[in-house]
């Protein structure tokens, strides 16, 4: 009875262990500029995912109507986050996807009356915010390095 | 140490990207160039365009030739290279479009030039044309001058079988003229004339318009059917004519209902395209009667009076209606003269109806073999009939000439009795006579018998 006991806790224990595959790599190439739909939505098609930003907007600018006509830059890191910027932002949202859902890791401050022509570029292990042809920028999710 | 790499290469970024470029927007930039390209290409004319093109596509790859990781990851499922494979296709795609479109341009000067050459072809026949009809009046209304005291003198034979020569010809190159017309109007579309575009129909119209074709061919019609009408002709000629009838049939069912298509919405050339439908089975009927008005004339001429045949039903009944007339007369008379037979089956019949015209009537199917066995037969019997009544003739005329031998035989005999009874009387009675009348002469003797020589036969 003890030995069968003893089994059946291994078994369990040997199910329920995680398997991890690494190392990943979920770089975008580059940045993706998309547009607000007026539901205040946006879609990416390489990269297959819709998401509504509504929320963003309202919590970048205080308007519940902010969003619309507006362009969102998103790029996500090596890491798997994802960075999210519009024209007029004085913050670099920073998202994890979980459970069907963008869950703020971050909101990096970046200037005091927002960025005019942000764009994002792909520097491994970075992300480079660019103001125009400036550059501004290496972020990670954790923040801003090397400033 | 690592701390100390990671700060460097930091350190190299910062100094090399004080000025960065956004990748989104080089990528943009490439593929708004790459589109630029793409679109030249497109609305390039020239070979030399094309060049130039490839030249300044070249200058594009070398100028982003730094960015082709970052462009090789950034136009997934496209990349860098095959960007510009994509745009080396294109061009070549357009070079030889353009060479195409060289090689149809140089066909249509051509078939410019042909087209020119074509219509000036057309308003030549066409003058042509109009010039013969207006002759070809002129001989017609000439031959039926003639025709009105025809048969007067060989003179006027004479100028009547010119007129008909003339106008055969004139009709016949105006034939040939308006054929030629037709295979030039339908000769570059026949092939395509079903899938026509509006500018090719319109060309096509303008030509029939311009050469009045369709006036011509109902011309070309009316004029055959008057001048076979009007005419009297030989089996060669008619054979000519039926075979020119023939051809131009042939061309009419091949290019009719093509005018037909092109004119389905015009309802006056339609109509008139009807009427040369009725017009082409007229010609085909008058071209039958001439041929049997003709056979006619060959009876007439020869003083044979049948009545008028226009068809072969006619020509059978009309004849085997003359030959049993011929035999009737001859059993009423019993006498038949078989001069009139030997004429008409020898000189008419058989040398010139059956070699000349009986084969063109069979070629056209225009009579079966049966009636001419008929016919033949109705003669056969007609000779039959001159052979009996001959048989009768001879020996009535035996038997007449019998009877005249026999009375002549009679007459002689008895008249050579009489001489032989006054012969003896004359050896007895001179010996008593002379002693009694020694004064008479033997003569004046021989006188007196004669008198009673004739006294005894009138009493006799």
């Amino acid at each position: 009875m003890k030995k069968i006991g003893i089994s059946i806790l291994f078994v369990f224990l040997f199910g329920c262990s995680q398997i991890v595959l690494e190392p990943v790599d979920f770089a975008w190439p580059i940045e993706s500029v998309l547009d607000v739909s007026d539901d205040g939505k946006v879609s990416e098609t390489r990269f297959s995912f819709t998401a509504n930003v509504k929320s963003l907007f309202f919590e970048e600018m205080n308007d519940s109507s902010s969003y619309k006509k507006e362009t969102v830059r998103i790029i996500r890191d090596t890491k798997g986050y994802y960075f999210m910027i519009a024209s007029g932002f004085k913050n670099v949202y920073v998202f994890k996807s979980d459970d069907g859902t963008f869950s703020l890791e971050n909101k990096i401050s970046i200037s005091e009356f927002g960025l005019d022509l942000p764009a994002f570029n792909q520097r491994v292990p970075y992300i480079e915010l660019l103001e125009g042809e400036e550059h501004v920028a290496y972020l990670t999710s954790e923040g801003i390095k090397g400033e | 140490m690592a701390k100390f790499l990671a700060f460097c290469s930091l350190f190299i970024l910062l100094t090399i990207n004080i000025f960065g470029q956004s990748d989104f927007r080089i990528t943009q930039e490439f593929k708004s160039r790459q589109r630029s390209f793409e679109i030249a290409i497109e609305y390039s004319k020239t070979p030399d365009e094309l060049n130039k093109i490839q030249k300044e596509i070249e200058e594009f790859k070398n100028e982003f030739r730094g960015n082709k990781e970052l462009l090789n990851r950034a136009l997934y499922p496209s990349n860098f290279e095959s960007s510009f494979t994509t745009l080396d296709k294109k061009i070549e795609y357009s070079r030889k479009k353009i060479d195409e479109i060289t090689n149809l341009n140089t066909q249509v000067t051509t078939l410019r030039v042909n087209y020119e050459q074509v219509s000036d072809e057309l308003a030549k026949l066409t003058s042509e044309i109009n010039a013969l009809r207006n002759t070809n009046v002129k001989l017609m209304a000439e031959l039926r001058a003639i025709r009105s005291g025809y048969g007067t003198t060989k003179h006027k034979i004479d100028s009547l079988n010119k007129v008909i020569t003339e106008l055969r010809q004139g009709i016949s190159q105006r034939d040939t003229l308006i054929k030629e017309i037709m295979d030039n109007i339908f000769m570059s579309a026949e092939h395509k004339l079903e899938t026509l575009n509006d500018a090719e129909l319109k060309g096509i119209k303008t030509k029939l318009k311009s050469t009045s074709l369709i006036d011509n061919i109902s011309n070309l019609a009316s004029d055959n059917i008057d001048f076979l009408n009007a005419s009297l002709l030989t089996a060669d000629d008619l054979n000519v004519l039926r075979s020119e009838y023939n051809q131009f049939d042939d061309r009419w069912k091949h290019f009719g209902p093509k005018l037909f298509d092109i004119y389905s919405t015009d309802t006056e050339n339609k109509d008139k395209l009807v009427q040369i439908d009725t017009l082409m089975v007229n010609w085909d009927r008058a071209l039958d009667k001439s041929i049997f008005r003709s056979i006619h004339e060959e009876f007439k001429s020869n003083n044979i009076n049948i009545p008028l045949f226009l068809n072969a039903k006619e020509f059978e009944s009309n004849l085997i209606t003359f030959i049993d007339g011929k035999i009737n007369s001859a059993n009423k008379l019993g006498v038949q003269d078989d001069s009139e037979y030997i004429f008409f089956s020898e000189n008419v019949w058989d040398s010139v109806v059956k070699t000349k015209w009986i084969p063109l009537l069979l070629n056209n199917n225009l009579v079966k073999n049966e009636q001419i066995i008929n016919i033949d037969k109705k003669i056969a019997e007609w000779k039959k009939t001159i052979g009996g009544t001959k048989s009768l003739f001879i020996y009535g005329l035996i038997a007449l000439l019998a009877v005249i031998i026999l009375i002549s035989i009679f007459v002689i005999y008895k008249k050579n009795k009489k001489v032989k009874e006054l012969s003896s009387i004359v050896n007895v009675e001179p010996v008593k006579e002379k002693s009694k009348t020694s004064e008479k002469t033997i003569p004046g003797i021989y006188d007196g018998l004669e008198d009673e020589v004739n006294d005894d036969i009138d009493k006799s």
